[in-house]
């Protein structure tokens, strides 16, 4: 069975370090790719620009989506990734600084499967990690491919 | 069609009937600004009587300030007499039998006679019009207040979002990398090292938590008032069930008086009753027994609550900072805390048009007291 992958969209590379600790603290045999900006993320989903030539059919088991990022926010990149029936049921995880209730609804009115609000403390954000990458990655059933593909 | 010659004639009306009969006040006076009719109407305006009138320079109804322009003005009238309404945009001034003025409107006219030319003037009280005009300006004003005060809050509002976001981002960056030093460059830090990594951690975790509980105060004043009628018997018991799970070690013992209700907004009640049980919980810390009590008695028909506890309670003297938002009356490190709390009950309370007040004495305990007061607002 292939290795799970994580699309991790994060514009800030410090934050992109310690996400990266974080989630391989505990998951160590999962392949994390990380897209900068929402165009690279929908690059990745459609093998397009910087990532053209990855088989598009091959879809990462979880999107975790910082919200503020340049080029395409997090916001208009789940719309874009919902209204595409390719990509429609990808688990997309929002992972935030933001803790405001305008962006939860937004989000979850555009059709997030989850909301996570970074925690300021490093180990706390570790913890929330690690239950997050075990609950999408080992608990929860990833759509089918075929699913996926439409 | 009848005209006014023979309805004249046949009923006896003449112009003195008929000036009598106009509300407006008119005055006529001679070629030597004298007096000589006014309708009844000039006593309601004037609070003279026709006789007292008659006879006197029409000046005496102008404010003394004006009389001697009035004078030069009349004299300048009768030479090039023309018909004109004045007092329209800005107001003149007309002085009352007792002194005192009112704002008027005034239309002149002449009738050229044998003895020269009669000047009629008729004069109309606008108090009541700009007594009006003030309400509609002071209408628009709260109008445009109002509107000022939903751009602040909007602003305000753009405002935490970005303290959320970008303030928290860095702080987390601090903490994140100071953990790292300490988990991959253990052996290289000395105890010294590691000490000064711990304080930034720390110092970088309770800003962390300021800014948290700083978004929390600032949604508090921005956020809708939902009004319903709330159990707070029921609310306080749930506010209690949480904090003994979330620290069980604590041996206290909770009193809540039955039957507390009052109208409020039950999301924001919920945050007073969590703040005001979780100091009281806080600074009962180390007394055994612990004893939390919740109550209310009725004053001048309204609901006090109160919060009361025999934990180390303070000096009445700072009573005055209790409410202010980061003032702190013991030290971080017997009682940690931003010094939020009670500044975010201060702002729920008042925001229900309550009070909110403490009585309190060193070691003997802390009583915070409440009211909710929904005042209904005239619009």
């Amino acid at each position: 069975m292939n290795k799970a992958t994580i699309l991790l969209a994060e514009d800030n590379y410090d934050d992109e370090v310690l996400t990266l600790r974080a989630l391989r603290k505990k998951l160590t045999d999962v392949n994390i790719v990380v897209a900068h900006n929402g165009v690279e993320v929908l690059d990745y989903l459609c093998g397009t620009g910087a990532f053209a030539g990855r088989n598009p059919a091959d879809m990462p088991n979880l999107l975790l989506l910082d919200l503020k990022m340049p080029m395409m926010d997090g916001q208009e990149t789940l719309r874009r990734i919902r209204a595409n029936a390719r990509t429609s049921l990808l688990p997309v995880v929002i992972l935030t600084s933001s803790d405001e209730q305008r962006d939860q609804i937004e989000c979850y009115r555009l059709g997030a499967n989850s909301y996570v609000c970074k925690p300021v403390r490093f180990d706390d954000f570790v913890k929330a990690a690690t239950r997050l990458g075990v609950y999408w990655l080992e608990i929860n059933r990833s759509p089918p491919p075929p699913a996926l593909s439409g | 069609m009848i005209g006014l010659a023979e309805i004249a004639q046949a009923d006896e009306v003449d112009w003195r009937n008929l000036m009598g009969a106009v509300p407006d006040a008119v005055i006529i006076s001679n070629n030597d600004g004298r007096i000589v009719y006014v309708n009844p109407a000039v006593e309601g305006f004037f609070g003279y009587r026709p006789e007292q009138l008659l006879g006197q320079p029409v000046d005496i109804l102008v404010p003394r300030q004006y009389q001697e322009g009035h004078t030069a003005h009349r004299a300048e009238f009768c030479a090039a007499p023309r018909r004109r309404s004045m007092g329209y945009g800005s107001d003149l001034r007309a002085m009352r039998a007792d002194g005192t003025e009112f704002p008027a409107a005034i239309s002149l006219g002449f009738s050229p006679t044998s003895h020269g030319n009669l000047v009629i003037a008729i004069v109309q009280d606008l108090s009541e019009l700009r007594k009006r005009d003030k309400s509609i300006q002071a209408l628009h004003e709260r109008a445009a207040r109002n509107s000022k005060l939903k751009e602040v809050n909007k602003e305000l509002e753009a405002f935490s979002f970005s303290v959320s976001h970008d303030l928290r981002a860095p702080l987390r960056v601090v903490d994140g990398f100071s953990q790292v030093l300490l988990e991959d460059y253990a052996p290289q830090l000395d105890a010294y090292g590691k000490n000064c990594l711990t304080r930034i951690r720390t110092a970088a975790q309770r800003m962390g938590q300021l800014i948290d509980d700083l978004l929390k105060l600032a949604r508090i004043t921005t956020s809708e008032l939902n009004t319903t009628d709330v159990n707070l018997t029921a609310m306080t018991q749930e506010v209690i069930k949480t904090l003994k799970s979330a620290s069980p070690e604590r041996q206290v013992e909770y009193i809540v008086a039955d039957h507390m209700t009052d109208a409020g907004d039950s999301g924001l009640l919920r945050i007073v009753l969590e703040n005001l049980l979780s100091n009281a919980l806080k600074f009962t810390a180390g007394r055994t027994p612990a004893r939390i009590e919740v109550g209310f008695h009725e004053s001048a028909g309204r609901n006090v609550f109160h919060v009361c506890d025999n934990g180390a309670g303070f000096d009445m003297a700072y009573s005055s900072k209790l409410f202010g938002a980061f003032q702190r009356l013991h030290n971080a490190k017997n009682f940690p805390g931003t010094g939020i709390g009670l500044a975010t009950v201060q702002r729920i309370v008042t925001r229900h048009g309550g009070k909110v007040w403490a009585e309190a004495e060193p070691d003997k305990g802390a009583t915070i007291y409440f009211t909710l007061f929904q005042e209904t607002l005239d619009e």
